[in-house]
């Protein structure tokens, strides 16, 4: 037995070697205390344009200084920082929260409440975001500050529209049916894409933005419990069966860009498909003609539609929420700087007042396409603020959408289904 | 003071040495395997949601995950999967043994090509398949080109786990083809010779004598592919999402949804506890009733 | 091998099937690299050998590396300590650890090898938070050993090396007994050389796992100096998806040490399972 123990000993003093051999003494970095650590979007542009706002910022000598790196991310930026929050390697402040993600950290208590902080009000007056705001409330408290709010909206091939004798984006579901039953009769074309993808972030950008359009805006979520199960939800599936079932629609357009290969003639796209077509597809962008979201009549006024939205927060463990804040509150009030984003990202920043500020004025006179989406800000609703936002759009998936394409539900059942199975699981 | 360590190992009974190797392993996984082990097993029964304590819950989230339809959903994929990939990989990495036992020259260039597949990059190679899979991908147009037809490889619910096991066999044909092929070389001649004098035909050779004679090499080969269908995870997740219909949901990204977006890591504990359990079942299973003893001389 | 030299039609057959096979299991690489040649917008619209060919995507990959101050030669280095470090160790270890599960019976032998089973199925992605609570504990965040020591041993490699040993005749283990032979001796002059298949496998698999993982590097690591050349690219190909080209750049990037390394040590590797090598 005896040698049994030396071999243990041995074997753990190897052990505790190695562990000394190989660690690193000075990993523990107290003294970056010093400065506001910031991440930001992975994306090109938001990186270009924090550049040039933490420069300026460290240069003039106006409160802390700030660091920035993008958020670290190979997966979801969401994953990358949960787990530094639970590392307790997290920034101070992060952007690109999306508002599912911030009633989580909310609900587990990991962010700072801002409707306190000193200058929130003036931020919120200059900004002119009080009604924005109202969708970001969480039980009376404000925990993200929208940076920029992209409404959803149609783009159209116009060349393609013009051969079809139509001269004006469609407006309603019967618009799409004719146009596509004329398109759609020549060799393996479609109408429009109406699925946007498999994951369920991509129900934002069909279901929720058809559903938006349709109800005027209407929350999909009331008081944990689903409200889609309507007139309004009704006809979107209506719209979605006809077109699947006329094949009129497809279900799969990820090997190319649809709407470059003429394949449809409609799809719904963002303000960053600007950038991106400019840069990859510029010839197409010619000869594309913004629409709003389809409707199921025609209506007065503008048509709402889904907002992709993302925010600012300040973490909770964050020793130097103030100094944070007063950055925060200067790029955000900061009229070059709103201009810049602008400029640099092409997204609409989450405001008030866009198409009537001064300092946007001469840009949307010269980008049509942006000034199109500025437009319709006003009517973009953001996304439920609700802890279950994964659960909610995967049933919208698994128990409606997807049984409905491959015929396996009518569209009674499929509301009723998927509205039993979300409420079932926000009980939990 | 080295030569009495050296003197003392060598005065030491074999079997003791065996077991000092043994607990040293051991050692090691005390602190880097159950220490996190025991960590999962408190996470099973409590509620902890990344910050703070975990708190004891008792079964709720056995109550939970025994409702959550997801889960059980992946955990019938998986048979779902295997149905599928045990043939086909069994079939094609035998294939493959066997064929690069007949090739002369050329042999390290092909066994190179299959084992490439092998050490490639998981998101990688899957970006590459769902391009190539899709509707307009170039597999589709080719089948169109020459037969008329296209197939919805990733699109419909009854070819998507199909699909992916084929991205699966790609990947480790090689690799599992190769241990096979090893097995095979083992084999001596003088088998085959007397079986050939008494007039067996080829398809008994390989029955009664080739297949058996590399019966540890196929239980090898059988149980990582089990072990590879339960650790699904990078395919699907760049590929179909585990759709459509949730038909190539498995539970690899139930789990990773679980707790990196829903942000419930105790119950994705119980998850894992309970895929760990059944995987370990099933290859108990598949070791009794396969596994045989034989020794080459 | 000799008895299969004169080839009959089927003979030859199998061969052209085989090269045939070989290629079409090439395609999707062949594919990424064409891919990483071609502007974004030609992937899917040109022929594979087909459109624009130019070196764009690499000069756009280091590039914006350099503009965002990521040291990719640096990574690359760490990336290189980490695994050889890992790969080295678990070699070793396994060796070491699979002969006496194989080779030594001792009391306890059976439920060590059912434990080493079990290991091997469950998930390990679960470990991944406790492990780095664990690793917190120990004060090794932001250090190459966070890295290395939960790697070191590998219940998959103990597998494959017992399994691998159990094969190999007692008799000649007995043989080296006689000789006075040491456990190392056995293991280094003996086994690890007639297993010569088995330890490349052990080895190459283990360098391409720990090469291609970035999920546990991210998450112990924070320090740009540190960081292994895999977190990087998985960054870069989040930040770029769209860009096609770019990122089939990255990867074929991530996928050329590993193509290198297997291609240069393909005779080690090989020779192992007596494939003559012309």
């Amino acid at each position: 037995m005896n040698a049994f123990n030396r071999g243990i000993k041995l074997t753990f003093l190897a052990v505790i070697f190695l562990l000394n051999a190989c660690s690193d003494p000075k990993y523990n970095n107290e003294s970056e205390n010093q400065s506001i650590k910031l991440w930001i979007a992975p994306n090109e542009a938001q990186e270009n344009f924090w550049k040039t706002a933490v420069n300026l910022w460290n240069e003039s000598n106006i409160g802390m200084p700030v660091n920035f790196t993008t958020i670290p991310a190979t997966g979801s930026s969401e994953k990358a920082i949960l787990t530094a929050l639970v590392s307790g390697s997290a920034p101070d402040i992060s952007t690109n929260i999306f508002s599912g993600f911030a009633a989580q950290l909310a609900n587990l208590k990991q962010l700072q409440e801002l409707s306190h902080m000193e200058g929130y009000q003036q931020l919120i007056d200059s900004r002119h975001m009080q009604r924005i705001m109202q969708d970001w409330d969480l039980a009376g408290n404000k925990y993200v500050l929208p940076l920029y709010s992209n409404p959803t909206l149609i783009w159209w091939r116009g060349d393609l529209l013009k051969k079809l004798g139509v001269h004006k984006a469609p407006e309603t579901y019967q618009d799409v049916y004719e146009l596509s039953e004329k398109y759609a009769a020549s060799e393996n074309k479609f109408g429009m894409q109406i699925i946007a993808g498999k994951n369920w972030e991509d129900r934002w950008f069909d279901f929720i933005s058809y559903y938006y359009a349709a109800s005027n805006g209407a929350p999909y979520i009331i008081e944990n419990k689903t409200s889609y199960s309507n007139q309004s939800g009704r006809s979107v599936l209506k719209f979605i069966d006809k077109m699947f079932k006329n094949n009129w629609t497809g279900l799969d357009f990820d090997s190319d860009e649809p709407l470059v290969t003429g394949l449809v003639i409609g799809a719904v796209r963002g303000p960053w498909d600007i950038e991106y077509f400019k840069k990859m597809y510029p010839e197409t962008l010619e000869k594309i003609v913004i629409g709003p979201m389809l409707t199921p009549e025609a209506q007065k006024g503008k048509a709402s539609t889904f907002a992709d939205s993302k925010g600012i927060v300040i973490f909770k463990h964050s020793k130097i929420k103030k100094e944070a804040f007063a950055f925060i509150s200067w790029v955000l009030t900061h009229p070059k700087l709103n201009l810049l984003w602008l400029q640099t990202t092409g997204l609409p920043p989450a405001r008030g007042d866009l198409t009537s500020n001064p300092v946007f004025k001469l840009f949307y006179e010269q980008h049509p396409f942006a000034k199109k989406y500025a437009e319709y800000v006003e009517v973009a609703v953001p996304p439920a603020l609700i802890e279950n936002t994964v659960d909610v759009q995967k049933v919208m998936n698994s128990e409606m959408i997807e049984p409905l394409i491959f015929g396996r539900k009518n569209i009674d059942s499929a509301l009723i289904d998927a509205s039993h199975r979300t409420n079932q699981l926000l009980r939990q | 003071m080295m030569h009495r360590v050296i003197h003392f190992f060598k005065n030491l009974k074999e079997s003791q040495v065996g077991a000092g190797l043994a607990i040293g392993y051991l050692l090691f996984n005390l602190i880097f395997w159950a220490y996190p082990f025991v960590w999962l097993i408190i996470l099973s029964f409590s509620d902890w949601r990344f910050f703070d304590l975990p708190i004891f819950s008792g079964l709720n989230n056995f109550f939970i995950v025994l409702q959550d339809k997801e889960f059980w959903v992946s955990l019938w994929n998986v048979a779902r999967f295997l149905l599928y990939y045990i043939p086909i990989v069994m079939i094609c990495s035998l294939a493959f043994a066997f064929g690069l036992q007949h090739i002369g020259r050329g042999k390290v260039f092909i066994a190179l090509c299959f084992l490439l597949a092998h050490i490639s990059s998981g998101v990688a190679y899957s970006l590459v398949f769902s391009k190539i899979f899709s509707s307009t991908g170039p597999l589709n147009s080719m089948l169109f080109d020459w037969f008329g037809i296209s197939i919805p490889w990733l699109s419909s619910p009854s070819m998507a786990m199909f699909s992916i096991a084929l991205v699966v066999t790609w990947k480790f044909v090689g690799y599992y083809g190769l241990i096979l092929y090893s097995g095979l070389n083992a084999i001596p001649f003088e088998v085959y010779d007397a079986a050939k004098l008494d007039n067996t035909s080829a398809i008994t050779r390989l029955f009664k004598i080739t297949l058996p004679l590399i019966n540890s090499q196929l239980i090898m080969v059988l149980i990582f592919a089990i072990t590879v269908a339960f650790g699904v995870f990078t395919e699907p997740y760049m590929m179909t999402g585990g759709g459509p219909l949730n038909s190539t949901n498995m539970p690899m990204l139930v789990i990773y949804e679980t707790a990196f977006s829903r942000l419930q890591p105790s119950r994705a504990a119980l998850m894992a506890m309970i895929i760990a359990l059944v995987s370990y079942a099933l290859i108990k299973l598949v070791r009794r009733l396969f596994e045989k003893r034989v020794e080459i001389v | 091998m000799k008895r299969f030299r004169g080839k009959s039609a089927g003979g030859w057959a199998i061969t052209i099937a085989m090269y045939g096979l070989a290629l079409t299991w090439l395609y999707p690489y062949i594919w990424m690299l064409m891919a990483s040649l071609k502007p974004t917008s030609q992937v899917f619209t040109t022929a594979l050998f087909d459109g624009s060919i130019s070196l764009q995507n690499y000069q756009f990959l280091f590039d914006s590396a350099e503009k965002l101050n990521r040291p990719f030669l640096g990574s690359l280095l760490n990336s290189f300590f980490i695994t050889f470090s890992v790969t080295g160790l678990v070699v070793v270890s396994s060796a070491y650890i699979g002969f006496a599960m194989a080779k030594i019976k001792f009391t306890g032998r059976k439920s060590l090898e059912s434990f080493i089973i079990f290991q091997m199925v469950l998930p390990t992605m679960m470990f991944t938070i406790p492990l780095f609570v664990l690793i917190r504990q120990l004060g090794l965040i932001n250090t190459y050993s966070a890295m290395i020591l939960p790697a070191m041993m590998s219940a998959w490699g103990v597998f494959m090396m017992s399994q691998a040993f159990k094969g190999t005749p007692d008799d000649y283990i007995d043989a080296a007994k006689l000789d006075r032979a040491t456990l190392r001796t056995i293991l280094f002059k003996l086994m690890m050389p007639l297993n010569k298949s088995i330890v490349a496998i052990v080895a190459l698999f283990t360098f391409t796992g720990t090469w291609d993982n970035f999920l546990w590097p991210l998450i112990v690591v924070s320090d740009i100096d540190k960081m292994p050349l895999s977190v990087l690219l998985a960054t870069f190909s989040k930040q770029y998806g769209v860009y096609v080209g770019p990122v089939m750049a990255g990867s074929v990037l991530q996928a050329f040490p590993l193509v290198l390394l297997f291609i240069i040590f393909r005779r080690h590797f090989l020779q192992g399972m007596s494939l003559s090598l012309k």
